[in-house]
């Protein structure tokens, strides 16, 4: 008893010195294992992989339940120091155009949390008063501006989309860090402008556009922004209005592409354009199909779908990856079956199968600083959401950590191209 | 014992039999994982009936049709790498169970992801397109088992049945990255004796692949999406996805038409000729899907993005241009080459309709040539291409199948006379033409058939309603015209006039009773030359062409103001020269303006004493319009009395300006949804006619007593006893009543839950022993619909 005591003031103790402003509530997850991963990034530089956990089965406290880990993608290990702690629920992780700033949505309190990304990468925090901190929630927006009357973020924000406007105030030019985010209930899109990325300043817009919006991308070449939904049967595109002092001032609708009509929710799961923004592709799970979408294809060069192909069940994700052969690929995870199915987009016929094991979730490329030619290095980074670190089977009560990554080889020269060839945990 | 137990098990078993026929049917198992395509074995190979509670055949291999039997069905499951057997011959069509001793309904494994499947050699083979493998897997019919797998370069996207010019049977597959046309050898089979069990049989024992050499693939000029080929003719058709066209590929000499070479300067097979419908500007994205009638006329090329149906003249090698061949033609107000469809079609079928009115002496026959498409709405539509009525000595054909599928026999039967169709536009306009002049151009003799073609182009019209004019006419008096009437007209003037029924007959003389009286518009009436007396000779029925029409409310005004025109506060007058007046983004060539109208500036002056000239009622700021360019007018002062004497002044009218412009003396014509045409459209700084303007139906404005064409309707207002003056306007509604002809693609005997979402293929089959049906193929139901054409009901497996 007497030892435990001890051990409490320890505890206490370190976490004040931790630059907490109130001490922590057990238990906090550790910092140095996966729990229920879902939405990942990798830096540009390639060296490190970033990981949102979720704590999915509140195992640990709520506001503080999840991390994003820091993986270093040479050696495979998770740099704990690094880890900050975020919100339980997370859902996706995007970098700032400089690499600068990392967004996570989460949906605990219906949160993004703003962190600070380390000079190369190697560590991600909360930056409070000039000090780097893992306890994240002075980092955490809910509302914006944070007073009494400011725009709320609407409920369940879960996909999202960094671009970058610049306005010139007062003779200089200012960047401004556009956070789009989609809500998995409700009907809102939003759109958050940070002034170089901070949250003093930060202004936010709502407004309803699609059901239950899963993910938000960027179409290249453009500032629109389109959303697919869970509960609904379209595509919503929109631009958000940046005034001239850097605030959103509004969200402009711009068009709607329909996916299906017998079908009121396809529950659209992945959605991604190729580099040119021509064309734009969307999985769906009713019906378990790809939907491969010509931006210019139908009459007086509107988008409308061209092809749909089917899929294995329940779709998770879809990424659009040029290989270093020139050929365009588009990777589809199917939670159901364990496997990621690749589309040749040129050929419009599913070409490959992966094997990846149970409950892949969401899928990353490595940095463009690879994959340049055949034979260099280039990865692909597959969360596995529901399964135990060293086997193939989902997590039990009382795993320490739950959840892997599996780390493909996406390097057409190479022998164990698409393939598994590590796994992290 | 023995025998006890087995009059007990007898017993066992009549008494399930017996419960087994009072139950219901049982659930289909679930079997079917993304079907993609379906062909029909019917001709060498058949099926027992599938009448066991399991959905067994017997172990034996299939009978020969000769000995008994039906046609059934192929189906390639992408998702699951299986070729399934569907049971199409019977009542009711099943799923097959070929192996009852595994669980669930086992199909033929195949090799990875499954696209196409198609009946090569002599019928005893089935070939399917695997992509992810890349390769090809034979199919022995007779024991439904697999034989061999042969890898082919590239993506295959589809697999043909093929014969080359020295009568070697191939398996044609059409492959992306390379683009080709590739000739792969197939096997043939020797159907084994009945003591063999199908299911254990290795059919390498009792199959053999044709030793000879195969042609050298042929490339495509493109990334290949879909073929159909004709092995009757050797002529097949391939669309692509980055070229808008569809290639003739000849693979026999025979196929070429006269004088056609290859367009290599090869030999054949190759590609003879190509039809191409895109433009340079606009970015290529090609086709959904190629199909080719039965009675080959034309060929049908789906564009799912742009929602239409492509028409392929397969004789002539042309691209038909639907919006000319129709009639009255859709140009000038479309210049889209395909049929207009609704949103999302995704699968298509050729379908010909055929009406034997007499069976000989002579022989009387009408066909309605089109096809079925099938959308994402689980709607199944009919399309027209043509309707040819054929009146020929002799008799009619004994069966659709000998006319149609017998390609060597046909040529024999009397009714093959009437297998003539003439090339589209047939020219000409039923607006402006006599009955003589449409007699002229749909009546045609062909190897002593008298023909009667008419073309349709269009989604089929499933109400046969008439499009017609509904409720009263409205009209608007202007004051100042009001005191006039009153003293022509006793008792009480009333507003409006009934409308008779429509239409009328072109022939119908009106003429007015009252000056509000506006002649009954004649619409543009469909007219149809069939065949029909004692004896038999063409003659000309009108009825309104429902698909033209749009549901919606004219309006005639005189010297109105042009619509959509200068509402909002944009207009501006220019800063340094008054006799310039700026639109603010109106373009006034799509508008119709033309010089010798009238703008009024609405928005009041600047309140200062020195814009006193440009004070009062609107009407004052009233110029006339002397020069017209897109954005911009140059007006002049009107010299009468009640117009301002001095152009405007930016001084004077600092801010944006609502404004409208009026025609003099002329009445606007515009309807709520077809707009107000114009002739005109903008070519850098002037305004230039447009293509078709010519016609007469691009101009929104006519004079009183002169005619207005419009893009569905004439009209001619009357000169009355009163001088029409501003303001004066008629309005009316039209009523389309045209109800697309479309099923519901949803079973007969179920819920609507299972509505068709994705159809993947739309095919008619032949009667396999149930009759005639057309099934729909459904990748996102897992389901293939089966609708019998003769009694209209719709089952399903799954």
């Amino acid at each position: 008893m007497k030892n435990l005591s001890i051990v409490m003031c320890l505890v206490v103790w370190a976490a004040s010195l931790w630059g907490c402003t109130e001490s922590y509530v057990e238990p906090l997850p550790p910092r140095g294992q996966l729990y229920y991963p879902i939405g990942m990034e990798v830096h540009p530089n390639g060296q490190f992989l970033y990981v949102v956990n979720t704590n999915f089965d509140l195992r640990y406290r709520g506001n503080l339940g999840g991390t994003v880990s820091v993986v270093d993608t040479e050696t495979g290990e998770i740099l704990s120091g690094g880890t900050p702690f975020v919100p339980s629920y997370g859902g996706h992780l995007r970098l700032n155009e400089d690499a600068t700033k990392a967004f996570v949505t989460s949906r605990f309190n219906n949160e993004v949390t703003v962190l600070t990304v380390a000079a190369q990468g190697q560590a991600l925090y909360c930056e409070v008063e000039g000090e780097a901190v893992a306890d994240s929630r002075p980092c955490q927006v809910t509302r914006l501006p944070d007073v009494r009357g400011g725009n709320r973020l609407a409920i369940d924000p879960f996909g999202l989309a960094v671009t970058r406007a610049i306005r010139t105030i007062g003779g200089e030019e200012q960047v401004f860090d556009l956070v789009h985010v989609s809500h998995l209930r409700g009907e809102q899109v939003s759109t958050m402008s940070f002034p170089e990325g901070e949250i003093p300043g930060a202004s936010l817009q709502s407004a309803a556009l699609v059901s239950g919006g899963n993910q938000v991308v960027s179409r290249p070449g453009t500032q629109d922004l389109y959303v697919a939904g869970r509960s609904d049967n379209v595509v919503a595109a929109y631009r958000p209005y940046i005034n001239e002092n850097g605030q959103v001032e509004a969200i402009v609708r711009r068009e709607v592409i329909e996916l299906a009509r017998r079908e009121d929710r396809v529950d659209a799961r992945g959605i991604g354009f190729d580099e040119t923004g021509e064309w734009l592709y969307v999985a769906t799970r009713r019906p378990n199909a790809l939907h491969v979408i010509g931006m210019e294809a139908g009459a007086n060069r509107t988008p409308r779908v061209v092809r749909s192909i089917p899929l294995e069940q329940n779709p998770s994700e879809l990424v659009v990856h040029e290989g270093a052969d020139g050929v365009r690929r588009i990777y589809i995870p199917s939670y159901r079956h364990g496997l990621i199915q690749v589309v040749d987009a040129e050929q419009e016929a599913v070409v490959d199968v992966i094997e990846v094991g149970r409950n892949p979730y969401h899928m990353v490329v490595d940095s463009p600083v690879h994959c340049r030619v055949p034979g260099e290095r280039c990865q692909a980074y597959v969360s596995l959401f529901d399964v135990r670190a060293e086997e193939d089977r989902r997590c039990q009560e009382g795993d320490e950590s739950c959840g892997r990554i599996a780390v493909l080889d996406l390097d057409p020269a190479s022998e164990t191209f698409h393939t598994v060839i590590d796994w992290i945990y | 014992m023995r025998i006890r137990t087995s009059i007990i098990a007898a017993g066992a078993l009549a008494t399930l039999t017996t419960v087994a026929c009072q139950q219901p049917p049982q659930p289909q198992l679930v079997s079917l994982q993304a079907p993609v395509k379906i062909a029909v074995v019917d001709g060498v190979v058949c099926l027992p009936s599938v009448e066991r509670v399991d959905a067994t055949v017997a172990t034996t291999p299939l009978p020969r049709c000769e000995e008994g039997g039906q046609g059934f069905g192929l189906v390639v499951n992408q998702r699951s790498d299986k070729l399934g057997v569907v049971a199409l011959g019977q009542a009711r069509p099943r799923m097959v169970n070929l192996d009852s001793r595994r669980p669930g309904v086992t199909a033929i494994p195949v090799g990875r992801s499954p696209v196409d499947v198609a009946v090569v050699g002599d019928g005893t083979v089935a070939a399917v397109a695997n992509q992810i493998d890349g390769s090809i897997t034979f199919v022995d019919l007779w024991t439904l088992q697999p034989i061999s797998e042969v890898s082919v370069e590239g993506t295959p996207q589809a697999v043909v049945a093929v014969t080359d010019e020295e009568g070697q049977r191939f398996a044609g597959v059409m492959t992306g990255g390379p683009n080709e046309f590739a000739f792969v050898a197939v096997p043939s089979c020797e159907r084994p004796e009945d003591d063999q069990d199908r299911r254990d049989h290795d059919p390498e024992q009792t199959c053999t692949f044709d030793e000879g050499s195969a042609p050298a693939p042929l490339a495509l000029p493109g990334r290949p999406v879909s073929v159909e080929f004709d092995d009757v003719s050797g002529l097949g058709f391939v669309i692509y996805r980055d070229l808008d066209g569809m290639s003739f590929v000849a693979l026999r000499p025979e196929a070429l038409e006269e004088d056609e070479v290859c367009l290599d300067g090869g030999e054949v097979p190759c590609e003879v000729a190509r039809v191409e419908w895109g433009d340079e500007d606009t970015p290529a994205f090609g086709a959904t899907s190629v199909k080719a009638d039965p009675l080959g006329f034309f060929v049908y090329v789906l564009d799912r993005p742009k929602n239409r149906l492509l028409v392929v003249d397969r004789a002539r090698r042309q691209l038909i241009d639907a919006s000319m061949a129709m009639e009255p033609p859709l140009q000038p107000f479309s210049t889209n080459p395909g049929i207009p469809l609704v949103r999302s079609a995704t699968a298509v079928a050729p379908e010909v309709t055929r009406i034997v009115l007499e069976e000989d002496s002579p022989g009387l026959v009408r066909y309605e040539i089109g096809a079925r498409v099938a959308a994402d709405n689980a709607q199944l539509y009919r399309v027209g291409v043509a309707n040819l009525e054929c009146r020929f000595e002799g008799s009619a054909a004994p069966s659709w199948e000998s006319l149609v599928l017998d390609g060597a026999g046909r040529g024999e039967l009397d009714e093959a006379a009437c297998l003539f169709m003439p090339a589209f536009p047939l020219g000409g306009d039923p607006d402006f033409d006599d009955e003589e002049e449409l007699l002229d151009r749909r009546i045609f003799d062909h190897e002593g058939a008298l023909l009667a073609v008419n073309p349709v182009f269009g989604l089929r019209d499933g109400d046969l309603r008439e499009g017609q004019f509904v409720g009263r006419a409205q009209c608007v008096h202007p004051e100042e015209l009001v005191a006039q009437m009153e003293e022509l007209v006793e008792g009480s003037l009333t507003c409006g006039t009934p409308l008779a029924p429509q239409p009328v007959a072109r022939s119908v003389e009106t003429t007015p009773s009252t000056f509000t009286d506006v002649d009954r518009a004649d619409l543009m009436e469909f007219a149809e030359a069939i065949l029909d007396g004692d004896p038999i000779a063409p003659m000309i029925e009108r009825f309104p062409f429902d698909l033209r029409l749009v549901s919606e409310e004219w309006t005639v005004a005189y010297e109105g103001a042009i619509p959509g025109l200068g509402g909002n506060e944009r207009g501006l007058v220019e800063a340094t020269d008054g006799s310039r007046f700026l639109t603010g983004g109106a373009n006034l060539c799509n508008a119709g303006v033309e010089v010798g109208d009238r703008l009024r500036i609405l928005s009041a002056p600047v309140n200062e004493s020195r814009c006193a000239e440009y004070q009062g009622e609107e009407r004052v700021r009233t110029y006339e319009i002397v020069a017209v360019s897109p954005f911009e007018m140059s007006i002049a002062v009107i010299e009468e009395d009640g117009f301002a004497q001095e152009l405007p002044v930016r001084e004077c009218f600092n801010r944006g300006l609502r404004y409208e412009v009026r025609p003099r003396e002329e009445w606007v014509v515009w309807g709520s949804q077809s707009g107000m045409g114009s002739p005109w459209e903008a070519e850098g700084t002037q305004c230039v006619l447009r293509e078709g303007a010519e016609s007469g139906r691009l101009s929104g404005r006519v004079r009183t007593g002169e005619e207005y064409f419009g893009p569905y309707l004439s009209l001619r207002i009357h000169e009355g006893e009163v001088d029409p003056v501003e303001g004066l306007s008629y309005t009316f509604r039209v009523e389309r009543n045209f109800g697309l002809d479309a099923e519901t693609i949803s079973p007969s005997r179920q819920q609507s839950l299972v509505q068709s979402v994705l159809p993947a293929q739309v095919l008619f089959l032949p009667d396999l022993g149930a009759g005639r049906a057309v099934v729909v193929v459904d990748q996102g139901t897992d389901r293939i619909y089966v609708r019998n054409l003769a009694t209209g009901q719709v089952d399903y497996v799954r």
